[in-house]
């Protein structure tokens, strides 16, 4: 008679892996046959885990079809597992995963398209948090400006690919209607994911504001940000962008640097 | 029996009414139309998330309807360490929604700490017995509050099982002060499924420990009931579940879909039956 534990592990193992022999002997015999039985339990997993991915990567099981995402999902699990509970918690590396899989290697795209996806569902569900009142910028000595760090909104992230995957989405998404081609030698992009209205949109960025974004994404000064905006485009509009990043509430917090007496 | 039993939660009760189940199609109607429904369950892993829409509708849905929380990821029957990450998150959503009942399965989910997101059975042994009441307990105190623990559908029996079902989860409640979440349909997809009689397992359930019921609809695969919550209340639990009623008494009871999901209108006509049960055990409603 196995423990508790092993019975458990023994259960998982034929459920994963497909070798029912394991554990064939622990279930009561009699009506249905044991491989029937666990038959029932391992469609409930895959279905339940399969349809949880399939939620997250919509566009990704679009451009490779359900049958082909049904093998990477089943693939997937094998591999990696859920890590928990809660099912939006499944599907973190499904990209890495893309990357190492050589049946989806001709879809160079695709890694970056299901990276995108997480981000999104990422998004989706991260942390609600107020806007930046703008008397508190006013509040900052202008001295301290250089030094201020600006917090971007915890639902939001910053993606780059060098493949038009912000096309590759759009025309992907349920509903839409126009010219579904996509010009693969188009180039890349660079986005910021944010939720508005509880929908995650996406907004391409120029080179000033995505390096300025970057850079305090990266917890570096606003006058660190302001140089790398500046390197990366002469025009970058600061007095237009700034007020903006706070209005829409890409910016939502900021720290001022210590004043000297508290330094050490 | 009635609202007497030391785990109901006083302070904001859940009506010995008939309620549903709330699913993502339904959220905008159920805002916008506000149904006359007396109550409302989610799955409680849908809110672990830190924020965004599920939460703002949450919000809203807690302002107008009395809420409770189903789990079905605890782990609660498996032999890994309890999941704190997995309590903590539970306890955060107690503490912002003010749940009228919380609840949990009679199962296991997960082993070396690899999840199978499916409600899988545990052997009816005195080891499992004593390894479940005691993590039941456990969580109850982390919580600090009594929990529901629900009996689930099965496909097989462990050959070395030595307790009846429904001893080993009347054993559960006694030993650890949970109560019971008497799911009527689980219980006729078991008896099916496993050869007992349905009225047999009511009988052995302690009355004053069922603090809900759950009813849903079962597939027949031919050989076996598959519990698929995707159709509605087959004629048969409607019948069992008015046994139930004239043992356990009225208390609230919840009709869950979760997939194939219809419109509302057909949850809200399920409710409506399961209430007109409630109140005359005797009455035809299907």
């Amino acid at each position: 008679m196995p423990g508790l534990h092993e019975l458990q592990c023994r259960f998982r193992d034929a459920l994963l892996g497909g070798d029912l022999d394991g554990v064939t002997c622990d279930i009561r015999p009699g009506g249905l046959t044991a491989a029937r039985r666990l038959g029932i339990y391992r469609n409930n997993v895959f279905t339940n885990q399969r349809e949880a991915l399939r939620t997250i990567y919509s566009v990704t099981e679009r451009l490779v079809g359900v049958e082909f995402f049904n093998y990477l999902a089943d693939e997937y699990l094998r591999c990696h597992g859920a890590p928990a509970g809660d099912l939006n918690r499944l599907g973190e590396h499904l990209a890495e995963f893309l990357c190492k899989l050589p049946t989806a290697s001709p879809l160079v795209y695709l890694p970056d398209t299901a990276r995108l996806e997480w981000l999104a569902h990422r998004v989706y569900h991260g942390p609600d948090h107020g806007s930046l009142p703008l008397e508190r910028l006013a509040g900052v000595p202008p001295e301290q400006y250089e030094a201020l760090r600006f917090k971007l909104h915890p639902a939001s992230g910053l993606f780059e690919s060098r493949y038009p995957v912000h096309r590759i989405w759009e025309v992907n998404q349920p509903g839409y209607e126009g010219d579904d081609l996509v010009d693969l030698d188009s180039g890349g992009v660079r986005l910021l994911a944010e939720r508005r209205g509880g929908r995650v949109e996406l907004r391409v960025l120029e080179a000033g504001e995505w390096s300025f974004l970057k850079a305090l994404a990266s917890d570096r000064t606003f006058g660190e940000a302001c140089d790398a905006a500046l390197v990366a485009a002469e025009e970058f509009d600061l007095e237009a962008t700034l007020p903006r990043l706070i209005e829409e509430s890409t910016l939502v917090d900021l720290v001022a640097p210590a004043p000297e007496s508290d330094r050490y | 029996m009635g609202g007497s039993t030391a785990w109901r939660v006083e302070a904001d009760p859940i009506p010995a009414r008939a309620g549903i189940g709330l699913r993502t199609p339904h959220y905008r109607e159920v805002l916008e139309t506000r149904p006359p429904i007396p109550w409302l369950e989610v799955h409680s892993e849908n809110f672990f998330a830190d924020g965004g829409r599920p939460h703002a509708v949450l919000e809203q849905v807690r302002g107008h309807y009395p809420l409770s929380l189903h789990g079905v990821g605890l782990s609660l029957g498996s032999t890994d360490a309890l999941n704190h990450w997995h309590l903590d998150k539970l306890k955060g959503l107690i503490a912002r929604y003010e749940p009228g009942l919380v609840s949990e399965h009679l199962c296991w989910c997960s082993v070396g700490d690899r999840y199978l997101n499916d409600l899988l059975p545990l052997p009816y042994t005195e080891e499992a017995l004593a390894h479940i009441s005691e993590r039941i307990e456990y969580v109850q105190d982390y919580l600090g509050r009594p929990i529901l623990i629900e009996n689930l559908s099965s496909y097989l029996q462990f050959a070395h099982s030595t307790i009846p079902e429904w001893e080993f989860l009347a054993e559960v409640a006694r030993r650890s002060g949970c109560g019971v979440l008497l799911d009527v349909n689980n219980v006729y997809v078991n008896a099916r499924n496993h050869g007992f009689h349905a009225e047999t397992y009511l009988s052995h359930i302690p009355v004053e420990a069922v603090g809900e019921m759950h009813l849903a609809g079962y597939e027949d695969d031919g050989d076996c009931l598959i519990d698929t919550h995707g159709r509605r209340v087959d004629a048969v639990v409607w019948a069992l579940y008015a046994r139930a009623v004239q043992r356990f008494g009225r208390v609230p009871t919840l009709i869950e879909w979760d997939t194939d999901i219809p419109a509302l209108s057909v949850l809200l006509d399920e409710a409506d039956k399961a209430q007109t049960i409630m109140e005359a055990p005797d009455a035809r409603v299907a």
